[in-house]
């Protein structure tokens, strides 16, 4: 018996959706697994069972609020899914919850990426474009909290400032810079944010409870498919020791370049990598886009020369 | 040092009849301070580090008018310590702003998984009221005043449910006699303890010790749930209900020590605000017994 166990009892019918409905059946049996004394016990006797729920239900409505901010296009797909507003909300529970808030938006994202990838689609493709887009978001999430604990712990970073290339750039090795994130998107970014979420990030979780896409208006988006590849590089616009704020640099690129990544890190340069290109038979045309590709990651910082 | 921190709660300014606001967003403080009836002061929640708000704070001051800072983010109860980093963070933000008390709800703003702010819970998570429970949070306490050189107040939170059976006067009263920290009572907040627990507070009155209650806040919420039992949300940009009239009537006759009340209207419009100052200006002339705050609001009526 200990405050402690108290606290736990508590969190737990705040987050364990489980034990406060057995609580709302029988305080006694749900709180047996708890080692908890007469008067301990006895303080859980005080609880109003319908305000408790209320309070769950606002507490979770609004964590909510704040996870669909980071993860705007995977809330607003979820829940056009059946029943996907419901599980979005079962998603605030205690694994959520008992995390690092850090890695709290990541740890509510693997969970959904989880459910989604054990449901069945009508259409196949769908879930694979679903699920890239969640990825992609959730890899924008992963950056950024990576970012925040560094500078938490007390690293400073430069600002987001432009890089200017030297004369000689495509002659030196290149790697992918730090806190780069690289997804493909079945269709340019702002084409799907605008075509996904009807109105500003805050407002959206709100929205979304109200009303959601329908299955119909969802395949009618990504109908017509234009695949981009998207990289985003995490950076701190706003430096604290306790509220680092992270924005993201973005670049989009045609789907091809995606297979050029496998040479980046390899300690080729932009240059080699062309000339194998140019040797291969890419047309001139490409080999241009290629080379703008290149130089747009090195000027916006998600690749670095070696 | 309970005797030398009273003495300090007598001494605190009588800072009149203040408004809640967010900063950078409308209404302006600045312009509706300068309105006649407007704000007395401001008081404002926000980050933990006064850099992210000290251009906005500055110039409310600048304009002659004193702020509170009030936010969400220490744990004044439960066995979950604050960390040093944000307590002496905390500590240049008050000295910084100038405010002449530091006052916060006594809730869980964060859990063992380490400080943050209250949202990270979805808000406030009350303490438990028992014994045990005070004896946590006189040590939540005196760990801020510890660190903080003005009077902390400890604030009685919003509850939907309770859990423990100490009345809630008796809590903090207790608590504020152990510690020497003043009080602050949120009109609504009584209210919602009320519905909760189906108590009434007045029935611990004794307990209190009215004279330590230094600021009273008023708000807008709502109810919800059946008409039968309803249970009282928190809700700032809502009008003040009846219920909460009514205890802020009963209320403050008792209350001789008040140095500030604060309307919460966050997210109210600047009309509703100044008909809203008015009324609780007019409350305040009818009820209340504390002759230097009866002067202060008369200033403005």
């Amino acid at each position: 018996m200990s405050f402690a166990e108290q606290e736990r009892a508590l969190f737990d019918l705040l987050f364990d959706r489980d034990i406060r409905e057995n609580f709302c059946r029988s305080s006694v049996a749900a709180l047996a697994p708890y080692d908890l004394s007469d008067q301990e016990l006895a303080d859980f006797k005080e609880i109003r069972t319908d305000a408790m729920e209320l309070d769950a239900s606002m507490r979770a409505y609004l964590i909510l609020t704040q996870i669909c901010r980071q993860l705007p296009m995977t809330f607003a797909l979820a829940a056009s899914l059946d029943g996907g507003v419901d599980v979005l909300k079962r998603l605030v529970n205690v694994k959520t919850m008992t995390c690092d808030p850090l890695e709290r938006v990541a740890v509510f994202g693997c969970q959904l990426q989880e459910y989604l990838g054990g449901l069945r689609f009508d259409v196949e493709k769908e879930q694979a474009i679903i699920t890239a887009i969640l990825e992609a978001e959730l890899a924008l999430v992963w950056t950024a909290t990576m970012l925040r604990r560094q500078a938490l712990a007390g690293h400073h970073f430069a600002g987001n400032t432009g890089v200017m290339l030297p004369a000689d750039w495509t002659d030196q090795p290149i790697k992918l810079a730090a806190y780069v994130s690289v997804s493909l998107l079945p269709l340019p970014y702002a084409e799907l944010k605008s075509g996904l979420c009807p109105c500003e990030d805050e407002a959206l979780w709100a929205r979304l409870t109200k009303a959601q896409m329908t299955a119909g208006a969802r395949r009618g988006l990504f109908a017509g498919e234009q695949p981009k590849l998207f990289i985003a590089r995490a950076y701190i616009s706003r430096f604290s020791r306790f509220d680092p704020v992270v924005d993201y640099q973005t670049v989009e690129l045609s789907e091809g370049f995606a297979t050029l990544f496998q040479y980046i890190n390899d300690g080729a340069s932009a240059g080699r990598i062309l000339a194998g290109l140019a040797a291969a038979g890419m047309a001139g045309h490409q080999l241009a886009g290629v080379r703008s590709g290149f130089e747009q990651l090195l000027a916006h910082g998600m690749l670095e020369f070696v | 040092m309970l005797r030398d921190m009273q003495v300090s709660l007598e001494q605190l300014p009588v800072m009149g009849l203040g408004a809640s606001l967010s900063l950078s967003s409308r209404p302006d403080p600045i312009v509706l301070a300068s309105r006649d009836g407007g704000p007395d002061f401001v008081e404002y929640a926000g980050l933990v580090e006064v850099d992210a708000v000290l251009d906005e704070v500055s110039k409310i001051r600048a304009a002659g008018i004193p702020v509170l800072f009030h936010p969400s983010y220490i744990n004044f109860c439960g066995s979950f310590a604050n960390s040093t980093a944000w307590l002496e963070a905390t500590a240049r933000h008050v000295e910084a702003v100038g405010s002449p008390w530091f006052a916060q709800d006594c809730a869980y703003c964060f859990w063992r998984q380490g400080p943050g702010y209250s949202t990270q819970l979805g808000y406030f998570v009350p303490p438990v009221f028992s014994d045990v429970s005070l004896q946590y949070a006189i040590e939540r306490v005196r760990e801020v005043q510890a660190m903080v050189a003005v009077p902390v107040v400890v604030e009685p939170p919003p509850v939907t449910f309770i859990v423990g059976s100490m009345p809630l006067f008796s809590f903090f009263g207790e608590l504020s006699r152990a510690t020497g920290c003043g009080i602050l009572l949120d009109m609504g907040h009584l209210v919602s303890y009320e519905m909760a627990s189906g108590r009434r507070v007045a029935d611990a009155l004794v307990d209190l010790p009215c004279e330590r209650v230094v600021e009273v806040h008023i708000a807008g919420g709502r109810l919800s749930g059946d008409d039968a039992r309803p249970v009282y949300v928190d809700a700032h940009e809502c009008n003040i209900l009846p219920e909460t009239w009514h205890m802020f009537d009963a209320m403050l006759p008792e209350l001789s020590g008040v140095k500030a009340l604060c309307y919460e209207c966050e997210g109210v419009d600047e009309h509703t605000v100044m008909r809203t100052l008015k009324k609780i200006r007019r409350v305040v002339m009818d009820k209340s017994g504390h002759d230097a705050l009866l002067a202060r609001i008369a200033d403005r009526v």
